[in-house]
């Protein structure tokens, strides 16, 4: 047996090969303690070998454990029946489980895609393919030098990577695809052949040429996407259906939202639940993926709003789409999992009731085509409701095959609803006259043989048979055959019981095969459905993502925004959308206006003022509005924004072994090389990471490279160094402002309200009273902060006489008295004191 | 020195606080009509514990200059009005200029306003009524109001506020009614950080409702509109079927200020009867505009109640308004889930046909035209019978009511009901009111078919009854009468009630044993009835069991 299982190892290197041993899947050797360890189960041991099992019935509990830690499972069951003989069982792995291409909904997060990254590196390009097989959804594209391609497919956090295993020793690229928390999968690099793989697609989407999918001319990415093809052919077999469009990766499409920007302004999961009202898990699928990539086209922004504020200006019949849409379950996921033959019986009970309410949702949706005050009438929700729709026989076929509730199993019968199928029928029927003849058998024979003890019953393993007391078994019929012999009674059968005994068992195996049979002609016929079954799928996550923005848009009140191609930033009275959503919060709303002659923002105020909001909150607004939701604000035009660029707080990455100033200026530095025209950059308190002076100076020297050199890119650059509101009096396009606050007898009032002009001081003293900090400590640090205050006005005072002066401090005592020193006239007594001295002072 | 003296005026407010923020959802109007008044789009309110330890409103109105706002503490200083005339003719919610400083008297607060063309804004914080932080701030146009601790310098009121629970739904109900009167304006409610209410800007009544009550809900409203002059009544009221246990929606709104008045909600629920029982209320939402100077607000410092210069030509709008609504064939109860019949469906209605106005009630039954057969009666009071899918279980006396009532009023409405002279036609001492009651309904207890003669001030001779009545004791049928008709309403109810009145005593009784034919021919009658589900008075007259369930909890699966 274990020559058996090594056998099978070898072919699932990097897999946990869960071996079936009867009731358990059994792992062995390497994987039995990697799977102990990951499952906290117990570690045995076999034959010396160590062993770790998980009982059959609960796998999928485990399984699912196994993938969401990276692991790639390969199951292996038992392929025949245990005789009665010691002979070794055939076992071969019948299914191969790996991150990224789940497709069980019980391991997927429902509003969230599951991707599947392929790539293959050609000359000077890399060929890029993107897929989600439990939505159908597949992208490819080709990356060049910059790598931002790359990226863009990383943010969508691809759970797997599948490589040529060629790329095994690209330490570069494994590099940046380890630090986004892929698992890699090597293979064969035959997969990704660049010969076979234009055919393998065209064979596959049934098109004479590639150019159909606009995507003729990309070699490699064209490998990268066969390569994904030939992996889910692998591990998922052949039923790939549902992949019915190639769509191309384009990195200019969307705005650009680094992983930094992602996390700084808390899109997932803070943004995201806040103007998430989705009803289906396809709904919230795409919200996630227009959150995550802002267009950049105003005309599609624009087509999103028209028809946002069409469902805003109707509520009822929203609120109509909206309770029908609740009814709908994963189409996509179902579907897919139809398509590849992995449906349960109760997925497509699932799929069943999904398409119940569609009938109704196109009605109910029809009502809002007209066009409203003479406009044209509304593109997307039209496409919305030409798409939505499947044919009527696969719904009758669903309603009329399947069974009310199924069971999950699919070989125990019970899937098929009773009288659907004429032959199923007639097995039933079959079976049932049997066994009513067995049931009526008691009463004949009693009346027959005048046996009063004479009893029918049923038995395991001897099967039907007739019992009679030991007292009256002498005078049982001729036609009688002794069988068993109990306890007080003999057991017999004749030949008619067992003729009809092989009729009840016969019939319910064959029933059950039938069932399981039937169930798979309803799963083809669904398979067959998957390219209409997907485009209504599509339309219903698009009408329900629109819906949802409506919803949140009407009953918060929000606005539509004017987003065109112009280079304005106005917003009036905006409020941050995620504090704004927080009942019983007051959110202050704030200004902001910028446009050609005016790009940066220098935005002073105290601690606690509420400067890193109107920063986070300018951001979302772009975001939000090159989504084509409407914002917090009464009135809004923006010019689109293609990146957003962060550099906010003071994480230390301390496990990355950098300092805070080290994150800080390598992410300061990746801003200055990457920043565009059409850029927003949000920089909170950039330079504190070290001293004073120093700080102040990184500062001053990066907001003039962004605004000399930043061809126009909105910069907002929060600060408490009120010396940088010098700049605007030097750089044309440097704005000042401030966050209100007043005092109040010594108190600190914070009115979070942004105004033009640069603050007159920090109030840090007073924040610190409001943290708590002993009076005698805040009457010490007052002194302290009029003495500096002097000498730091007349160390600012020379540096700007001297306009470089920042960068160029004046000498320290102690240089120059090293200048002067006469080395020839010293003993080495005297210089070892002066030096002793120097140290002494230039100690802080 | 004098015993008499001038009340401080911080001591007069906080005695005015007494009547105009008699409870902490008091305040909460009296902040929410002022951002109201101040042509504010977006009001959002804040509360912690039913708004006693915090409640907070901030609107986006016209917001106050720091001089104005000093003035707006002041007791008796108001924008709203400013000659004797503006009392006389009040166009805003507020006008009295007490509530503010009553509030801020008994409250730790806090004022921020700008006004809305901008300038300085103010920030005012106090106690008691007294200011302790004056200062000019930066700012958001509009007002925001914040009170802490209402009462908390007034033990004695404080002792009697009833709970956070009793506050918040008395906050719910007139933030309720304020939503409905102004449907333009967003407004938003949180009570400790969870949101209670969220009315987004509305196109207008009916997708405010729906807002508040379900957009399906609001679609199936019907409207009320009706006006003579410059008086005018709109609205939205309910379908009998979507009747409500309690009155929290009954609302009633004269010139955007809801308004408790009793009278005219009775002549609402008035213009239901027969269609609902009598523990149920419609959704009723009446908007009612009159000129302002014929309408009297100033009539308590809540301003919860009006006096009307006309208020029996507003009630005759009212009701036949209400009534014409529940007259249109879109009152028909959905049966299953088919939308309810729409404005094109009224049209290809034949001209001559009525349409069945009391169809409606029908809601539960309306397949079954019939009780089905009549199985037998139980404790002499139950009629019992059964169709194939039902066992209905009739109340004799409910039952004969209802079919008696519907016959007299179609015969009523034709001639006067046939009569029964009376032998001894004594004068009867009714007592001067009865007197006056029964002069008044003279001409329509004689289409009933009474003969009523007035001897002197305070004795009636009855001289003829209804046929139906015959054999009543004169004495008693009077007394009752009177008991009936006393609370005056309009003609047709009267009428009604007279009919009913007619019907229930000329029913048969509860435990008499029936004979076969009898229970027959009023299970007959009442399957035939327009309205067989309740009787005049709002009774049910029947409860079903379904078979269905019965096989269900007797395990009958086939």
């Amino acid at each position: 047996m274990m020559r058996q299982y090594r056998e099978l190892k070898a072919r699932y290197p990097d897999h946990l090969l869960l071996f079936r041993l009867g009731d358990f899947y059994e792992l062995f050797l390497e994987d039995a303690e990697r799977g102990a360890r990951l499952l906290q189960i117990t570690l045995t041991s076999r034959q010396d070998a160590p062993m770790a099992g998980i009982p059959y019935h609960a796998a999928e509990n485990y399984i699912a454990r196994l993938i969401r830690a990276g692991q790639k499972v390969a199951i292996c069951e038992q392929l025949e029946a245990p005789g009665r003989g010691k002979k070794l069982l055939r076992r071969d792995v019948v299914r191969v489980i790996t991150p990224g291409t789940v497709t069980d909904t019980a391991y997927l997060e429902g509003g969230a895609n599951n991707f599947l990254l392929s790539l293959v590196r050609g000359r000077d390009r890399l060929g890029l393919a993107l897929a989600d097989v439990s939505t159908g959804e597949f992208w490819v594209g080709e990356a060049g030098a910059g790598g931002d391609l790359l990226e863009a497919a990383l943010r969508r956090r691809p759970s797997e990577v599948v490589l040529p295993s060629a790329l095994r020793d690209d330490a570069g690229l494994c590099g940046v695809l380890a630090a986004h928390g892929a698992v890699l999968t090597f293979c064969d690099p035959a997969m990704f052949a660049s010969r076979s793989a234009a055919d393998a697609l065209r064979a596959h989407f049934g098109v004479a040429t590639l150019d159909a999918f606009g995507i003729g001319d990309l070699d490699v990415g064209v490998q990268a996407a066969a390569g994904v093809l030939a992996y889910l052919r692998e591990t998922q077999g052949q039923g790939l259906g549902h992949l019915t469009r190639l769509q191309q990766l384009l990195p200019a499409e969307s705005m650009t939202i680094d992983e930094t920007a992602a996390e700084t302004l808390e899109l997932f999961p803070t943004l995201f639940s806040t103007v998430n009202r989705t009803m289906t898990p396809m709904g919230a699928r795409l919200l996630r993926q227009w959150l995550a990539q802002p267009l950049l086209d105003p005309t599609r922004i624009r087509a999103r709003q028209d028809a946002i504020e069409r469902l805003v200006r109707e509520p009822a019949p929203r609120e109509r789409l909206r309770r029908l849409l609740k009814g709908i379950g994963d189409v996509e996921r179902l579907t897919s999992r139809a398509a590849m033959g992995a449906a349960h019986a109760r997925d497509l009970v699932g799929l069943r009731a999904s398409l119940r309410p569609l009938d109704e949702l196109r009605d109910a949706l029809a009502s809002l085509l007209a066009p409203m005050d003479g406009g044209p009438e509304d593109s997307l929700l039209h496409g919305v409701h030409r798409d939505l729709g499947t044919s009527t026989s696969l719904r009758a076929l669903l309603e009329q095959a399947l069974a009310d509730e199924p069971p999950l199993l699919l070989h125990e019968g019970g899937l098929i609803r009773p009288g659907w199928d004429e032959g199923l029928t007639a097995v039933v029927d079959g079976a049932r006259e049997a066994r009513e003849w067995i049931a009526s058998l008691e009463d004949r024979e009693r009346a027959r043989t005048g046996l009063s003890t004479l009893r029918v019953r049923f038995n395991r393993v001897f099967g039907y048979g007739i019992e009679v007391s030991r007292a009256q078994a002498t005078r049982v019929p001729d036609d009688y055959v002794r069988r068993q012999t109990l306890t007080g009674a003999e057991r017999y059968v004749t030949a008619e019981l067992k003729e009809h005994e092989a009729k009840v068992l016969g019939a319910e195996e064959r029933a059950r095969r039938l069932e399981y049979e039937l169930f798979v002609g309803v799963r083809n016929a669904v398979a067959t459905e998957a390219p209409d079954l997907m485009r209504t799928a599509r339309a219903v996550a698009l009408l329900d993502a629109l819906a949802g923005l409506a919803e949140v848009a009407h009953t918060r009140g929000h606005v539509r925004p004017l987003v065109d191609d112009g280079t304005a930033l106005e917003i009036v009275d905006g409020r941050h959308p995620v504090l704004e959503a927080q009942a019983a919060r007051q959110v202050t709303p704030n200004d902001l206006a910028l446009d050609d002659a005016a790009t940066v923002v220098i935005l002073t105020g105290p601690n606690m003022s509420g400067k890193s909001v109107y920063l986070r909150q300018t951001a979302l607004l772009c975001l939000l509005a090159q989504v084509g939701a409407f914002l917090p604000a009464r009135r809004a035009r923006l010019g689109v924004v293609d990146r957003i660029f962060t550099r906010v707080g003071a994480q230390d990455s301390l496990a990355a072994g950098r300092s805070t100033f080290l994150v800080e200026m390598v992410e300061t530095a990746s801003i200055l090389h990457n920043v565009t025209p059409r850029s927003l950059v949000l920089l909170d308190e950039v330079g504190r990471g070290t001293s004073t002076f120093d700080g102040l100076a990184i500062a001053w020297a990066v907001v003039e490279a962004l605004h000399d050199r930043g061809g126009g890119a909105k910069v907002l650059f929060a600060t408490h160094y009120h010396e940088l509101t010098r700049l605007a009096e030097r750089l044309p396009r440097v704005r000042n402002f401030h966050v209100a606050v007043r005092e109040w007898n010594d108190e600190i009032v914070f009115l979070h309200k942004v105004l033009p002009g640069g603050a007159d001081r920090s109030y840090g003293i007073q924040v610190a009273r409001l943290a708590g900090l002993p009076r005698a400590v805040l009457e010490r640090a007052r002194g302290l902060l009029a003495e500096f205050e002097t000498a730091r006005a007349g160390q600012l005072e020379r540096a700007d006489a001297a306009q470089l002066g920042l960068f160029d401090p004046a000498p320290h005592p102690v240089l120059e008295e090293l200048e002067k020193l006469d080395v020839s006239r010293l003993t080495p007594l005297d210089a070892l004191n002066l030096v002793a001295e120097w140290q002494r002072r230039a100690r802080p | 020195v004098s015993r008499i003296h001038r009340l401080p005026d911080h001591l007069i407010n906080k005695i005015a606080a007494g009547e105009v923020v008699e409870r902490p959802a008091a305040a909460m109007k009296e902040l929410v009509e002022n951002a109201l008044d101040a042509a504010a789009t977006t009001v959002t309110v804040d509360l912690r514990d039913g708004g006693a330890s915090l409640m907070r409103v901030t609107d986006d109105g016209i917001g106050m200059t720091a001089d104005e706002v000093e003035l707006a503490l002041a007791r008796h200083a108001t924008s709203k009005i400013a000659r004797d005339e503006d009392l006389d003719a009040i166009t805003t919610l507020g006008f009295r200029g007490e509530a503010l400083p009553a509030i801020c008297a008994v409250s730790r607060f806090t004022i921020q306003t700008r006004p809305r063309e901008g300038g300085a804004g103010t920030r005012l914080v106090g106690e008691g009524g007294t200011v302790v932080q004056r200062l000019e701030v930066p700012g958001v146009a509009g007002t925001t109001v914040e009170i802490a601790d209402l009462f908390y310098n007034t033990p004695a009121r404080l002792k009697f506020l009833r709970t956070a629970a009793a506050e918040l739904t008395a906050t719910l109900r007139l933030l309720t009614a304020l939503a409905l009167a102004h449907p333009e304006v967003q407004l938003r409610a949180t009570g400790n950080g969870r949101a209670l209410l969220n009315a987004p800007r509305a196109s207008g009544l009916r997708d405010r409702s729906g807002a508040l009550l379900g957009y399906e809900t609001a679609g199936r409203l019907l409207d009320v509109a009706r006006a003579s002059g410059s008086t005018r009544v709109t609205g939205l009221v309910s379908p009998p079927d979507l009747a409500r246990g309690s009155r929290d929606w009954l609302v009633l709104v004269v010139n955007g200020r809801p308004v408790r008045d009793a009278v005219l909600l009775q002549t609402v629920l008035d213009a239901y009867r027969p269609l609902l029982p009598r523990d149920r209320y419609p959704v009723a939402v009446i908007a009612v505009d009159v000129p302002p100077a014929d309408v009297d607000v100033n009539v308590h410092p809540t301003k919860a109640w009006a006096r009307f210069r006309n208020a029996r030509l507003l009630q005759e709008l009212i009701f036949t308004a209400v009534q014409d609504a529940l007259r249109q064939p879109t009152v028909m109860a959905v049966l299953g889930e088919g939308p309810p019949a729409s404005a094109s469906d009224v049209a290809a209605r034949p001209a001559g046909e009525q349409p069945a106005l009391f169809a409606e009630t029908a809601a539960p039954y309306a397949a079954t035209s019939t009780f089905g057969r009549v199985l037998g009666q139980v404790q002499d009071t139950f009629i019992v019978s059964t169709t194939e899918s039902e066992v209905f279980f009739i109340d004799q006396h409910v039952a004969q009511e209802r079919v008696l009532f519907e016959r007299l009023k179609a015969d009523a409405e034709a001639a006067p009901l046939p009569s029964q002279e009376l032998l001894f036609a004594d004068p009867l001492d009714v007592g001067p009111a009865g007197r006056v009651a029964l002069e008044r309904w003279l001409p329509t207890l004689a289409r009933l078919g009474f003969a009523l003669e007035v001897v002197d001030a305070q004795r009636v001779a009855l001289r003829a009854v209804p046929v139906l009545l015959r054999g009543h004791d004169a004495r008693r049928l009077l007394d009752r009468l009177i008991g009936e008709l006393q609370p005056a309403k309009a003609e047709a109810v009267e009428l009604d009630r007279a009919l009913a009145f007619v019907a229930c005593r000329a029913a048969i009784k509860a435990n008499v044993p029936l004979a076969r034919e009898e229970m027959e021919r009023i299970v007959g009658d009442l399957g035939t009835a327009a309205t067989p589900y309740f009787c005049p008075h709002g009774r049910p007259t029947v409860s079903r069991v379904s078979l269905t369930d019965i096989r269900k909890e007797l395990k009958r699966t086939w």
